[in-house]
């Protein structure tokens, strides 16, 4: 009897849940979600406006309402976020007006045709004015100024990813031809993703040590062996781009690659026929078939370039000064000095350039790219 | 019909037939490619290579082969595994223990989530979502300014939740779908992590579980839960409906099903999804940095720690990298087939 | 014009698929490719066209040796059994690629593309994407951007396989006449003989990739140069009757035929088609037979006899009423029976 009351009360358990199988499929996940992302994310709203110090047995908090933020933006680390701003020449005054120029252009181009929306009007009003303050930023801190961290970061986000989705594409393209050791190639290429970053940063430094690396005899050669690069601001960034270049090209690669071959066959030989030659071919038909795919692993991409901190704290530490800071590294740095709320403040410019510039992305190449299922 | 001439120009820059490349083409695919495998395979020989050096032998410049330029010692490896040994071992395991059970729970969780959303329509209330966000900042707001203790606002919060669901909720018509509780799942992974880790570590901090192998088996499942959600949706919806309803019918539990019947047919997407977690936990940095200080110590840590300890001493911290890339590229190897597949039923689809 | 293949063969390593296939496609032809599945047709067909190189012999088009030239050079269209239309492009730029890619000016290219899509009717769907298509309206896209330039050959892989019966009688129509308006060589693959008999001026049946006849559909019906052709063509199929000739007479256990004058051999094959026999009363017929079952129609019965263990159909008057069991005779015209080498299926000519 026991026995079967345990049953009864098993099987009761089994039907409860199956009947509210929608509530314990999905909970886990959205109660682990509320904890650790919703949930620090306002407490972490909170702490921008805050003064928050470590005290014996705990911590005390101070509001100081939008202190952290006018310190980053106006006040005393304004050098660290945003740089240091250059008096504008009239060529500064140039360029500016064509970006500006240009982005009034799209927006007004949109306000004016069929099919505006309210949605779509504050989405490119935002996009653009965000896309207008950064064009400001980098054209004021990088004629003669000094970049802060959130130019830096634009600089590894954007020259990183164009680099390592153009090599991706390149080496795909290659490895899709019909080679020998197709199989060594693609095995090979997958590698680097599986070193650890901190590692990347270290063999970097090994390998680009004038003195002891491999390249220490072309160095001499070059009569550059006493030149260090991690001194100069612009070696030392270039240097951690080519870290996580190396590391996060075959990601892109392996995705390519499978999107490449993927395609249908008949269509390549119905262009075959048609007259399409091997450029043709790739423009016409390759790229427009892989295109949601590209587009896809390269909103990936500039959702986790914007997260980068290993290469930069390890391979150069941030140096020289700030200069290869990314903002994570800036906010880490910010919270070892006990600047919580400071710390806070920066995560939550990344976080706001980094969702801005990744919806825009995806509205953008989401319309692109989506009529291409048959 | 206009068949070119073959000159000898043509000949070098047209294919001989259909299934070969151009002469011309073909030097420069393998240049290329050889050239690749050069920039990827150097620095990890380099890396190994120096592992097996004595100091004096990086110090005095590059040698390259093995045997030839030096002679090859084990001196880096015998400190770091056998000198050193817990100091070594300790992270090594702390990394395996985490970076594991992140894997298990987060390809677990994000599982039954990506499958719920595939299979069970769901209606949530904007009203009540509203609702709760504005609970939930109530209770931050009381528990961090004004002092309330957390374990009196929370269930204070969640009790009016509940009335307030009770109460108003069926009034409220506007209801949020599949897509885009799937989106808002997804977007999480916007979320810079160092945003979130100040409230994470504060969190740890004050319920005492700081540098503990629970609190990081935490956050990784929770940074990794989008990924997991967004590759195995598709994995899911490919499988047929009918297997599953067949199944109902003989009178198998939702749970059964998805433990004997969904999860083994999305077995390729499994193998690929969890290797890729696994590869985020086990080289995660940032998290690490914040919430284990000495106890939960990761290897990333372990090696980023050696700049500061030892100054660049280049042996050492060669056998660590080697010792950390070795189980990640055989477990790579093991499911190299899948991986790709799986990143592109995400890619495609999502 | 001519296309020519001369003892062309193609192996896929140790598999030979097409084996010494010589035709000789006049200017304007239609010739029809006809046989079952897997035994080589498309293949072939994919040589002609350059999609895949050959293991030996020649191909010719247009008095060209084009057996390495590369498939843009030949210069013919082919359509796809999948039709491979381009998915992203509407249905406009699909007939038009062809053009395009030859640098064909703006305005020159609309009128082909116009004038191309009027001919298949589809001058309202310009604008459409393959996706917002039928099925039948995908194929004439497909055969549009065929025609729209004057190529070489038209290659035809099964192009009416994926729709439904009644579009694939309608469309057979179309093509036929479009076909000989245009006047251009056409080779059209097809496992369908009703598709092969009355679209081509002549078949080629093909069987394991050696080729067993090239004649006019009539003559391949009438005149079947060998066993397998005689039983592949004809619904219901040709009745192989095993007996042996002697005296000028055809002898199976129950029943002879007298053919005339023809030379004593050992066993042979006789055939005769359903329609060339009546039933008649037992005692009286060349052939005794029993009624093993009868099939109205609707504008004829067809009567399968049981003769000796053997099968043998007959088409009978729509009227014609037989008990199952029965015995039954049958008559056939000497003059339309065909006999066959036992040996090696080879017609015996009289
Ligand atoms: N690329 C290939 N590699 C190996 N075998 C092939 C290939 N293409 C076709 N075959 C084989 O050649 C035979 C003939 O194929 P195919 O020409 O497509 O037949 P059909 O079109 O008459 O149905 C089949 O047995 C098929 O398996
Ligand atoms: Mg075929």
């Amino acid at each position: 009897m026991a026995y079967l009351e345990a049953r009864d009360r098993r099987d009761r358990v089994a039907e409860w849940v199956d009947r509210n199988a929608g509530k314990v499929f999905i909970l886990p996940a959205v109660l682990t979600l509320l904890a650790f992302s919703l949930f620090p994310l306002l407490v972490s709203a909170y702490l921008t406006l805050t003064k928050l110090k470590f005290a014996a047995g705990g911590f005390t908090l101070r509001y100081v309402e939008w202190l952290n933020f006018k310190k980053l933006i106006f006040g005393s680390q304004q050098y660290h976020l945003l740089g240091t701003f250059d008096v504008f020449g009239i060529v500064d005054w140039l360029i500016l007006g064509a970006i500006f120029a240009l982005l009034l252009f799209f927006f007004v181009r949109y306000l004016i045709r069929p099919g505006t929306t309210v949605v779509g009007v504050v989405g490119r009003s935002v996009a653009f004015v965000v896309a207008g303050a950064l064009a400001l930023l980098l054209v004021a801190t990088l004629g003669g100024g000094f970049p802060g961290s959130l130019v830096v970061t634009l600089f590894y986000v954007f020259a990183g990813v164009s680099v390592q989705f153009a090599l991706a594409l390149g080496l795909a393209v290659l490895c899709a031809q019909n080679i020998y050791g197709r199989n060594l190639f693609r095995v090979v290429f997958f590698l680097p993703i599986m070193v650890t970053p901190v590692g990347i940063a270290y063999m970097f430094r090994m390998l680009a040590d004038t003195h002891k690396g491999p390249f220490a005899d072309i160095w001499t050669w070059l009569g550059l062996a006493d030149f260090s690069w991690a001194a100069d601001p612009w070696t030392a960034r270039i240097v951690v781009l080519i870290g996580d270049t190396w590391q996060w090209t075959p990601f892109m690669f392996i995705v390519l690659l499978a999107a490449i071959e993927n395609q249908p066959r008949d269509q390549l030989e119905a262009a075959r026929i048609d007259g399409a030659g091997g450029w043709q071919i790739f423009r016409d038909i390759t790229w427009p078939a892989i295109a949601p795919v590209a587009a896809t692993i390269v909103l990936i991409r500039l959702i986790e370039a914007y997260k980068i901190i290993d290469l930069p704290n390890v391979l150069t530490s941030g140096g020289p000064g700030i200069a290869t800071e990314s903002l994570t590294l800036h906010a880490f740095v910010a919270w070892r000095t006990q600047d919580l709320g400071g710390s806070a403040a920066v995560g939550y410019m990344l976080l706001f350039v980094a969702t801005v510039t990744c919806l825009s992305f995806f509205n953008f190449a989401g319309r692109r790219t989506r009529r291409t299922e048959l | 019909m206009n068949i070119p001439e073959r000159t000898l120009l043509r000949r070098l820059f047209l294919p001989y037939d259909i299934t070969s490349m151009a002469p011309a083409t073909k030097v420069l695919v393998y240049t290329l490619l050889v050239l690749w495998l050069l920039v990827v395979l150097f620095p990890l020989y380099w890396l190994f290579i120096t592992s097996f050096k004595l100091p004096i032998q990086v110090n005095d410049g590059p040698d390259f082969i093995p045997f030839i330029d030096f002679e090859p010692s084990m001196h880096a490896w015998h400190y770091i595994l056998f000198e050193l040994g817990n100091d070594t071992l300790r992270p090594y395991i702390n990394s395996v223990i985490v970076a594991f059970c992140a894997t298990v729970f987060c390809v677990l969780i994000g599982s039954f989530a990506a499958y719920a959303l595939v299979r069970i329509q769901y209606r949530v209330k904007i009203g009540n979502v509203l609702a709760f966000l504005a609970l939930l900042g109530l209770t931050v707001f009381t528990v961090t300014s004004l002092g309330a203790p957390l374990f009196a606002a929370a269930p204070v919060a969640i009790i009016l939740f509940v009335f307030f669901v009770a109460a108003v909720g069926r009034y409220f018509r506007r209801a949020l779908g599949n897509d885009d509780i799937l989106f808002w799942i997804i977007s999480n992974r916007i979320l810079p992590p160092v945003v979130v880790v100040l409230p994470v570590y504060l969190m740890f901090q004050r319920i005492g579980l700081l540098d503990t192998h629970i609190a990081l088996i935490a956050t990784y499942t929770a940074v990794n839960l989008p990924i997991v959600v967004w590759l195995m949706r598709d994995f899911f919806a490919g499988i047929p409906l009918d297997l599953e309803e067949s199944a109902q019918i003989d009178g198998a539990s939702r749970l059964r099903i998805f433990f004997t019947i969904v999860l083994p047919l999305a077995r390729p997407g499994l193998a690929a999804t969890s290797l890729l977690i696994l590869i985020l936990a086990w080289n995660e940095y940032l998290l690490a940095l914040f919430i284990s200080t000495a106890d939960a110590q990761t290897m990333p840590m372990l090696v980023a720690a050696q700049n500061a300890t030892r100054g660049p001493q280049w042996w050492y911290m060669s056998v660590l990298i080697v010792i950390m890339i070795a189980p990640i590229v055989l477990t790579a190897f093991l499911l190299q087939r899948h991986i790709a597949r799986g990143l592109l039923v995400g890619a495609i689809k999502g | 014009m001519r296309v020519r293949m001369i003892d062309v063969r193609k192996s896929f390593g140790q598999n030979e698929v097409v084996k010494n296939l010589s035709l000789d496609i006049a200017d304007g032809e239609f010739l029809v490719l006809l046989g079952e599945s897997g035994c080589g047709k498309t293949t072939a067909l994919r040589m002609v066209a350059g999609l895949e190189t050959v293991s030996g012999g020649t191909i010719e088009i247009g008095d060209q040796d084009v057996t390495n030239v590369l498939p843009k050079y030949r210069n013919v269209a082919m359509v796809f059994q999948s039709y491979a239309l381009y998915p992203h492009m509407t249905v406009a730029k699909n007939i038009g690629y062809p053009l395009k890619l030859r640098g064909t000016p703006a305005a020159e290219l609309d009128a082909a593309v116009r004038a191309a899509a009027e001919k298949v009717h589809l001058e309202d769907l310009l604008h459409r994407y393959p996706r917002q298509l039928s099925g039948g309206q995908r194929q004439r896209v497909a055969l549009a951007r065929a025609m729209v330039r004057t190529p070489s050959a038209f290659l035809m892989d099964e192009p009416l396989s994926n729709l439904d019966a009644k579009l694939r009688i309608a469309m057979r129509v179309e093509l036929k006449r479009l076909q000989s308006e245009l006047g251009v060589t056409t080779i059209y693959v097809t496992h369908d003989q009703v598709e092969a008999m009355t679209l081509a001026h002549r078949v080629a049946v093909m069987d394991e990739g050696v080729l067993q006849q090239v004649a006019p559909p009539k003559e391949i019906y009438d005149d079947p140069a060998n066993l397998f052709v005689a039983r592949f063509i004809g619904a219901p199929a040709m009745n192989i009757v095993k007996g042996t000739v002697e005296d000028g007479t055809f002898a199976v256990p129950d029943g002879a035929v007298s053919l005339g004058s023809i030379a004593a051999r050992g066993d042979v094959y006789l055939g005769f088609r359903p329609e060339d026999a009546t039933l008649a009363p037992a005692d009286e017929a060349m052939l005794r037979a029993r009624i093993y079952s009868t099939e109205m129609t609707g504008n004829e019965t067809i009567v399968t006899c049981e003769m000796n263990g053997e099968q043998v159909v007959v088409r009978a008057d729509k009227d014609y009423e037989g008990t199952l069991d029965a015995a039954v005779g049958i008559d056939l015209d000497p003059g339309k029976a065909r006999l066959f080498d036992c040996d090696n299926g080879r017609r015996i000519r009289r």
